[in-house]
């Protein structure tokens, strides 16, 4: 890639949303570019940190209760 | 959907705790397939689909409000509405992004409820960080020597502290994003606005975070 990425290009390749031909355009142009490739690796230490102690699952608690109670609803 | 007969299909909706939650719930095909059985009154399909979803769901409220009990609440209300609105389920999104947007209305309205039964108008006061359930926090598993899960522990809370410090908005899309892992295409269908705006707000919100816990990334 010549020219910059769009925003939406960038915030995705930012992100590491960008697969196949897009990815490797828009890498080919980052390559050149230290602000944008260090704006990248802040993002992912971001992720990874926030991903270590704020768990995306968890199970609720009392689960007897908590499918009771849904089962109880969808009945009445 | 016949509810009745549906109920009486299937015994009750049992309790599976040792199914891992997050694994399955990557698999939309297969969610598609429980839809489909679920829409034509199989509840035990719908339990199954409670069952591989109810954890994130669950954490997902749970990261916006802080409330366990009342995320505990909230998560029982999104399954009983999907069930309710599953005849209306196209399958034009995944299940999963289709739950997300019913507990993110959820989590907006019981916002709504809080802040004007606490100040009698919207401000964004209800989060401040002394609201913030003191119960809410878990101790990290996963055998993690007690050094490490002392600062996870700390690390979690100012993360926390930082996050209840944004806008709803903002909050959002760093759960979404951050925590879930969900792409902006899906946070753009589960906050009904445009991919751009998704971006603005987690540039915005990252920004606003990065200020908030200058300490932690100087401490890098």
């Amino acid at each position: 890639m010549n020219t910059s990425p769009d925003e939406t290009m960038l915030a995705l390749w930012l992100d590491d949303e960008l697969r196949g031909e897009e990815l490797a355009a828009v890498e080919a142009w980052a390559a050149t570019q230290p602000a944008q490739l260090a704006a990248r690796a802040e993002v992912r230490r971001w992720r990874e940190q926030i991903a270590a102690v704020i768990p995306a699952s968890e199970e609720p608690p009392h689960l007897d209760f908590f499918h009771r109670r849904v089962t109880r609803a969808i009945r009445d | 959907m016949n509810i009745s007969s549906a109920a009486a299909s299937y015994g009750a909706l049992e309790p599976v705790g040792s199914v891992v939650t997050g694994t399955a719930m990557d698999d939309p095909d297969d969610d598609f397939r429980l839809v489909a059985l679920a829409q034509q009154g199989q509840l035990a399909s719908y339990d199954e689909l409670v069952i591989r979803h109810r954890g994130r769901i669950f954490a997902m409220i749970r990261n916006m409000i802080y409330q366990e009990a009342d995320a505990w609440d909230l998560s029982q209300e999104v399954f009983i509405k999907a069930w309710h609105a599953l005849p209306r389920f196209e399958a034009k999104a995944r299940f999963s992004t289709w739950l997300y947007r019913i507990a993110h209305n959820a989590v907006y309205d019981w916002t709504r409820r809080r802040k004007i039964e606490s100040v009698g108008e919207l401000n964004d006061a209800i989060f401040r960080r002394e609201r913030i359930d003191a119960s809410s926090f878990t101790t990290p598993s996963g055998g993690e020597a007690p050094d490490v899960t002392m600062a996870q522990g700390e690390l979690r809370t100012k993360i926390e502290t930082a996050l209840s410090k944004l806008t709803h908005e903002h909050r959002a899309v760093v759960v979404f994003k951050d925590v879930q892992g969900l792409a902006y295409k899906e946070i753009a269908e589960v906050m009904e606005c445009s991919i751009g705006t998704v971006m603005s707000r987690l540039h915005y919100a990252r920004q606003k975070l990065q200020v908030l816990l200058k300490d932690e990334y100087e401490s890098r």
